[in-house]
């Protein structure tokens, strides 16, 4: 990171994150400046001087975080852990915020009465492979985190199938067996047939200001990140 | 730590010996399909590979283990045999391993057959850790401990619980999943199953219906439902497996002590002779002799074995079991006296393996390797 006097935050260019980001700025009467139009990617903000705003899609933040291109930025907690190798070790999360909140949850197709937790699901794949020699198929964007906790609950007779969307009719086409997708309020996977595991909730996710660790930070800039960060929280 | 020339000699020295005793050296490759050893170690075996996606959408690895790859690739050409006596000598690939080095180097053999008589006088076992004792001797590592374990034995004390067979076959499937077998014994202890009030619910929560316990009214009324919303599981299936979690259950009290007894054997450790009398004495504090044919068969194996090896140091464990999790018999390792932290040998027996990599239901496959690294 060459210039040392700018601190460089990410902010999700489109979308609810964006709008409910502009809300909150206008909360805390901060606003952009300098931005040209609406689809400038590029802004500061209004009594803050040192900071420089990039808009950018809530996944690349991701990548410009873990390459250390930008000091801060504004994304989902499951965007972080499915997309960033080794995450604990290159940001931290500095400011939680009440928008932009999700689960991420394994769900079944509801008529599956006798599946209510991850060890029916061990046992009913496992039975699957002993029976056709197929594994459970799990339809899912976030490959990552849904190995990672299917490992830890044991259940390890399946294979995932990428599904970039209309995960949850995944089951029902043919694709898959069960899903792992991201829920708001679990209506949408309601009115799909699907039913969430009693235990199988993997990730409490919602917007967080993320800090790149590594980069090269000088007394200047923790102070102008700490002043913005107490400005917004 | 060798230096890489003194590692190639040894693993040249190594294939002459096995060669000398009579084994068929085989050279797999270094780059394999990644699905057997999920398929074996589950997902958790991802952080220790180096796995990736290939353009096919398959994914494949550096081989992170030779008992695999050596048996497919004698397979692949060999479908009709009796007895294969095969070797290798090589490198394997790991991450995380002993001094951050990702490239480890094995030597060892792995005695496959296709139509092996299942008998119990464990002549097998006591010729591959003789000849591994040999191997070791032959590189002058004379002082050396060998630690046992055989979860034949463990899934034979399984048989003997009061536990709904499904509950058996679960700790079996996770027993070298320690965390998560660890998870699953405080879930019996919580209470497993579920009664007919909690059915009854199920069914009004879920379906909105009032079926009672009645299969055929909750039957009735999942065949007016869209097969499409069953997946690929039939009614049938559904029922049956719903009845078979409402017809096992353990109370908390009888999962307590349950858990107790299965704590108490798993913590069995002791010289392979004294075996015997420490099976004994956690039989006969049970009642009415029910883990009598885990008593049997300890002392068996105890006394074959030891009859087979001879005056070697060997300790017995009830949970010892490797990190990668195919072994289905007697499973070991060897470790240098001078320093205990090295295991020099792992090995057992793998009959399972085999079948899921295509061979009949009676192979039986028994091997071990050296980590030449740490000779």
């Amino acid at each position: 990171m060459n210039n040392e006097s700018t601190l460089k935050i990410a902010f999700p260019s489109k979308g609810r994150l964006r709008k409910d980001l502009e809300d909150l700025l206008a909360s805390k009467k901060i606003n952009f400046i300098d931005q040209g139009n609406d689809r400038n990617y590029i802004a500061k903000l209004s009594n803050h001087e040192g900071i420089l705003i990039y808009f950018m899609g809530a996944k690349e933040i991701v990548t410009q975080l873990a390459e250390g291109n930008i000091h801060l930025g504004v994304t989902g907690d499951d965007l972080i852990q499915e997309y960033m190798f080794d995450y604990e070790t290159k940001v931290s999360n500095e400011l939680v915020l009440n928008f932009g909140k999700a689960d991420l949850v394994v769900a079944v197709p509801k008529i599956w009465l006798d599946v209510s937790t991850m060890a029916d699901l061990d046992e009913i794949s496992h039975i699957k492979r002993i029976q056709t020699s197929k594994r459970l198929k799990v339809a899912t964007k976030y490959t990552n985190l849904t190995n990672r906790f299917f490992s830890k609950c044991g259940v390890t007779d399946y294979r995932t199938v990428n599904s970039s969307s209309s995960t949850e009719s995944a089951p029902f086409n043919g694709m898959s067996d069960i899903i792992v997708d991201i829920t708001s309020t679990g209506e949408t996977l309601k009115a799909n047939n699907l039913r969430i595991l009693d235990d199988g909730l993997i990730l409490n996710s919602s917007a967080n200001i993320f800090k790149y660790q590594t980069a090269n930070w000088n007394s200047n800039l923790e102070k102008i990140s700490e002043q913005f960060l107490a400005s917004v929280s | 730590m060798p230096n890489s020339q003194s590692i190639q000699d040894l693993n040249n020295k190594f294939k002459e010996f096995f060669l000398l005793e009579g084994f068929e050296y085989i050279e797999p490759p270094l780059v394999v399909k990644s699905d057997i050893y999920f398929e074996t170690s589950g997902e958790q075996i991802r952080k220790d590979m180096f796995s990736v996606a290939s353009t096919q959408e398959t994914e494949m690895c550096l081989r992170p283990d030779l008992t695999i790859p050596t048996c497919q690739t004698y397979l692949k050409n060999n479908q009709k045999f009796e007895q294969a006596k095969l070797c290798y000598s090589g490198p394997i690939f790991r991450s995380g391993s002993i001094n951050n080095s990702i490239e480890l180097n094995q030597s060892g053999v792995e005695i496959i057959k296709t139509n092996s008589t299942k008998d119990n006088n464990y002549e097998e076992e006591v010729k591959i850790i003789n000849l591994a004792i040999k191997t070791l001797k032959y590189v002058k590592k004379d002082s050396i401990e060998i630690n046992l374990g055989n979860i034949a034995i463990f899934i034979e004390f399984l048989n003997c619980l009061d536990l709904p067979q499904r509950w058996k076959d679960r700790l079996r499937r996770h027993f070298f999943r320690r965390d998560y077998f660890e998870s699953l014994l405080k879930r019996i202890e919580l209470g497993i199953g579920f009664n007919e009030t909690r059915k009854e619910d199920l069914l009004k929560t879920h379906l909105g219906i009032d079926a009672g316990t009645s299969d055929n009214i909750l039957k009735k009324y999942l065949v007016n439902i869209n097969p499409i919303e069953f997946g690929e599981r039939s009614i049938e299936d559904i029922i049956n497996r719903l009845n078979i979690k409402s017809e096992t259950i353990v109370s908390s009290e009888n999962g307590l002590k349950i858990v107790k007894i299965i704590r108490e054997f798993l913590s069995i450790d002791c010289r392979l002779e004294k075996l015997p009398d420490a099976v004994s004495n956690f039989t006969k504090q049970k009642v009415d002799n029910s883990f009598d044919s885990v008593a049997q068969m300890a002392l068996d194996f105890s006394n074959k074995i030891r009859l087979g090896i001879g005056n070697q140091d060997v300790n017995f464990k009830t949970d010892f079991g490797h990190s990668i999790e195919y072994y289905d018999g007697i499973m070991f390792e060897i470790k240098d006296k001078n320093n205990m932290n090295n295991k020099i040998v792992v090995g057992g027996r793998y009959d399972s393996l085999l079948i899921n990599l295509g061979l009949e239901n009676n192979a039986s496959a028994i091997g071990f390797a050296v980590n030449n690294n740490n000779i």
